[in-house]
């Protein structure tokens, strides 16, 4: 039976262009610590409408679909903003007195695919998942203000897998 | 709700914790909680905590101690949405006692 959903989740990433097995994908490694404001998916899909001199609609053509995936990141580090960054390039600091470096910008070329993966726990511990292939498509602000917390916007267009699909949702029954 | 709550608080400050007051005088926290709003599919709750102490300095050691607001989205009582908005303290010259005051709004199914 169809029930209500209410909460936030957990959000997973990972530079890949495959979407790896659950075990594989939802590790600790992957996770991002603590999101803020939930989560959002969005389906937006245009049609071309054949309609004829009288206003009858004859025939209605997909031409276009997209996904979005959006959220708010609250804890993060320089590992999680070159996920969350198309053209960004990451290097650690070889030992504990040299800083981590992200450099930004001058990717164009390469900019990585990222496997999203939000996990939202319903009141019965069963879990709803959803799992896409994207890229960042609207950058991201770093805002430090004295009153509040620094929350980056997360948002993700999916690319077509193989088979066409954009975005896989699973729920377990 | 209220008893997981009330167990986390128990294990996380190791002093009594009961419902509307006590009839000695001891460290402890007392609590009262009920429905604020109900729309069929989420229910909000006010919880009222009062942290009884010597001190005013043992209140906040007890604060210190107490963890039930979320991180972000990330609950510290699974399914239940918890943050707080209020709170004070006085003192009970009668008794005393310190008194803390923190109020919190839980959201849950």
């Amino acid at each position: 039976m169809a029930d209500y959903i209410l909460g936030s989740g957990d959000l997973y990433l990972l530079v890949s262009d495959t979407i790896p097995e659950t075990e594989t994908l939802e590790t600790p490694e992957n996770k991002i610590a603590h999101i803020s404001g939930g989560a959002s998916l969005t389906y937006e899909n245009e049609f071309y409408e054949v309609i004829d001199d009288y206003n009858a609609v004859l025939g209605r053509i997909l031409t276009k679909e997209d996904v979005t995936f959006k959220s708010g990141v609250l804890t993060w580090d320089l590992k999680v903003l070159d996920k969350i960054c198309s053209g960004s390039k990451f290097t650690e600091g070889s030992d504990g007195s040299q800083p981590d470096t992200l450099k930004i910008g001058g990717q164009i070329n390469g900019i990585k695919k990222v496997v999203v993966r939000f996990v939202h726990t319903m009141t019965d511990g069963k879990k709803l998942r959803a799992t896409l292939i994207g890229n960042n498509s609207a950058g991201f602000e770093l805002s430090f203000a004295k009153d509040k917390e620094t929350i980056i916007d997360a948002e993700f267009k999916a690319l077509s897998q193989e088979d066409g699909t954009l975005v896989t949702i699973e729920m377990e029954k | 709700m209220i008893l997981e709550i009330i167990s986390a608080l128990e294990q996380q400050t190791n002093i009594p914790v009961k419902p509307f007051g006590t009839d000695i005088i001891e460290t402890c926290i007392l609590y009262k909680y009920y429905l604020t709003s109900d729309n069929g599919a989420v229910k909000q709750y006010r919880l009222e905590l009062t942290i009884i102490s010597k001190t005013l300095k043992e209140a906040e050691e007890i604060k210190k101690h107490i963890d039930l607001v979320d991180t972000g989205d990330t609950p510290k009582i699974t399914g239940y949405s918890i943050t707080q908005n209020g709170g004070g303290v006085l003192q009970n010259l009668e008794t005393n006692t310190v008194h803390t005051f923190l109020y919190y709004n839980v959201i849950g199914g």
